[in-house]
């Protein structure tokens, strides 16, 4: 064994440079593509550039940040981002029901099942948007024809400000949902199955070898998973984009992204670059404040690896 | 005083109740399943359908005046961009996703795999500090980047091409490189070391040793890469304003304002553009889904 590392260290090159100039060709990308936009999105932030020019933009401080947190629109787009985020919480419980199930070794075709619960997960945006668009359609859509068996009337369900949300949540439990399952069925045959049979002895249940086996088992896959799912929730952009067309009724489908993009692309004359920098920092102040919050969470309920 | 009770309970009753909790398993993951693929069945049978039929009431779940190919038809010959001769819309956002997502992934691919391979097998001075920084990267959302790499990008005239596209993801990507990193530092270092003893160069171990025994988490992550880059929307709704550079996500996506209740058409649209992505993920799945939870779960 001592005569095996010897070896090693002799034929194994000391320093190679050229591993050093492989290893860093993504970082160079990042330089390149990443870090120089970064240090200039803080800069533009607070300036007011004539379209998309750089040349003679005007200095304005914390102008452009204090109109963002002043526009009752831009909090309203707060509101539907988390509001829209309610998915995640559903789409916790229901696939880690789904993964438990499959957990059983008597279920068969789980195979079929996982592959069926993941297609959304490979498909376009764009065509599920329009998809869903077109079942939640209030006249000639699917979800209210079916609702029609049960006598109930179903609304316009993109059209209308209350029903807008619920829908999307649905939406994103359907679209993530295979995602989830996945992970979870994949911590899930990673618990330890001893610790089963010594509850058992015990005389613990089903549900208590849940609560207290299998959830701090699979807890840091969870924690991966909201932590994931928040960071991709709060930018939101591409389905409410398709779905609701201007912001939907009465702005209901206007989230932080959508809001950015409205601010720099489609509506630059009202709003300008400027404007969208500091809603790109907002956001990302979000997003790491509300990651850390997650983190500092997880000491009560992870259990470390 | 539960347990004793349990003891009374005969054979039958236990078999009863777990043919009952069976049932209800599959009940429930059938439900689900439904629930995921009827929107699927909808449009596929919206594609097929009249017009007229699309939007007539009770909903019917066969096209009942038959199969009809208007929609395909519309979608596969007509170019909506007022050309008129040419490819399709469609066809011609096909052609543009590949001509951008091809290059992007396969280059991609292989820096990746070469930094992957330097982290996992080599070393040099600054290795720790480049895979923090690396790792560091992946904590940064995009959207920051958006506004200056837009303005930028229009100075160097590069807006309405496919340089912002193609270029910045053929350096390669941090989570790819993460994830093949853990799989090459699977592959014994002897297997190395003794091309090494035999002169072999440092790429000539990387192409001829480390790919071939790497094609599973290559695909896994190439695959990974080209679905991503196909059903990209965000980055080509920013930059490609031409109606004859638009990807096939974003001819999709103008394809409703184009066949304003013209449903079938636009779901025959919605099919094409899902076929490619769903084939590939049935056909590769055993890698995807290994790509997947390598990266969930380190």
């Amino acid at each position: 064994m001592a005569s095996d590392l010897n070896y090693k260290k002799t034929t194994k090159p000391k320093y190679s440079k050229l591993g050093f100039f492989m290893a860093i060709i993504p970082l160079t990308g990042f330089a390149i593509f990443g870090l120089l936009p970064l240090l200039l999105s803080v800069v533009v932030s607070f300036f007011k550039p004539v379209g998309y020019r750089f040349p003679g933009m005007s200095f304005v401080g914390w102008d452009n940040y204090a109109r963002v947190l002043r526009d009752p629109l831009f909090l309203k787009s707060i509101g539907n981002t988390l509001y829209a985020m309610l998915s995640i919480p559903v789409t916790l419980v229901l696939s880690l029901l789904i993964a438990t199930i499959l957990s059983n070794p008597k279920i068969k075709g789980k195979a079929i099942f996982r592959t069926i619960f993941f297609i959304p997960h490979v498909s376009s945006i764009v065509a599920v948007s329009l998809m869903w668009k077109w079942i939640l359609d209030g006249e000639y859509g699917i979800v209210n024809h079916l609702l029609s068996f049960l006598g109930v009337k179903g609304p316009d369900w993109l059209g209308d400000s209350r029903t807008f949300m619920p829908a999307m949540i649905v939406m994103g439990v359907w679209g993530s949902l295979g995602f989830y399952v996945i992970l979870f069925s994949a911590a899930l045959t990673n618990v330890d199955p001893q610790l089963y049979e010594a509850a058992e002895i015990d005389g613990a249940g089903p549900f208590t070898k849940f609560v207290k086996i299998t959830m701090p088992a699979i807890s840091p896959v969870t924690f991966y998973l909201l932590v994931m799912s928040v960071i991709w929730g709060l930018q939101d952009f591409a389905r409410f984009q398709i779905m609701a067309p201007g912001g939907g009724p009465d702005n209901a489908g206007l989230t932080m992204v959508y809001y950015l993009y409205n601010a720099g692309f489609t509506n630059i004359i009202t709003y300008g670059m400027g404007i969208a920098a500091a809603v790109s920092w907002i956001l990302t102040f979000v997003i790491a404040g509300v990651t850390a919050l997650n983190f500092w969470g997880s000491r009560k309920w992870v259990a470390k690896s | 005083m539960t347990a004793d009770k349990k003891q009374f309970k005969s054979k039958t009753y236990y078999k009863w109740k777990e043919r009952i909790k069976l049932i209800a398993s599959y009940a429930f993951l059938i439900a689900v399943a439904l629930f995921i693929l009827i929107p699927f069945y909808v449009i596929f049978i919206t594609s097929f359908k009249t017009r007229v039929e699309a939007i007539s009431i009770p909903f019917t779940w066969l096209p009942r005046e038959g199969w009809h190919l208007d929609g395909y038809a519309n979608v596969l010959l007509t170019d909506a961009s007022g050309g008129g001769a040419g490819p399709s819309t469609i066809l011609r956002g096909f052609r543009n996703t590949m001509i951008i997502t091809i290059p992007a992934t396969l280059s991609g691919l292989l820096t990746s795999a070469l930094s992957a391979y330097a982290f996992a097998k080599l070393r040099f001075r600054g290795k720790k500090v480049s895979f923090a920084l690396l790792l560091a990267t992946m904590m940064i959302p995009g959207i920051i980047m958006l506004v200056p790499s837009y303005m930028i990008y229009d100075a160097l005239g590069l807006v309405d091409t496919f340089f912002p596209l193609i270029v910045p993801g053929m350096f390669g990507a941090a989570a790819a490189v993460f994830f093949l990193r853990q799989y090459f530092q699977g592959i014994p270092d002897e297997l190395i070391e003794a091309a090494r003893i035999d002169g072999m160069s440092e790429f000539g171990i990387f192409f001829k040793i480390m790919m071939p025994l790497s094609k599973p988490a290559l695909l896994a992550q190439g695959i990974l890469g080209f679905i991503g880059g196909y059903n990209d929307y965000f980055g080509p709704l920013l930059y490609l304003h031409n109606p004859k550079r638009y990807t096939l996500q974003i001819a999709l996506a103008y394809f409703e304002g184009t066949y304003v209740f013209d449903w079938p058409t636009v779901m025959a649209g919605a099919v094409i553009t899902l076929v490619p992505t769903i084939v590939i993920f049935l056909a590769a799945q055993k890698y995807f889904v290994e790509g997947i939870t390598m990266t969930g779960i380190k």
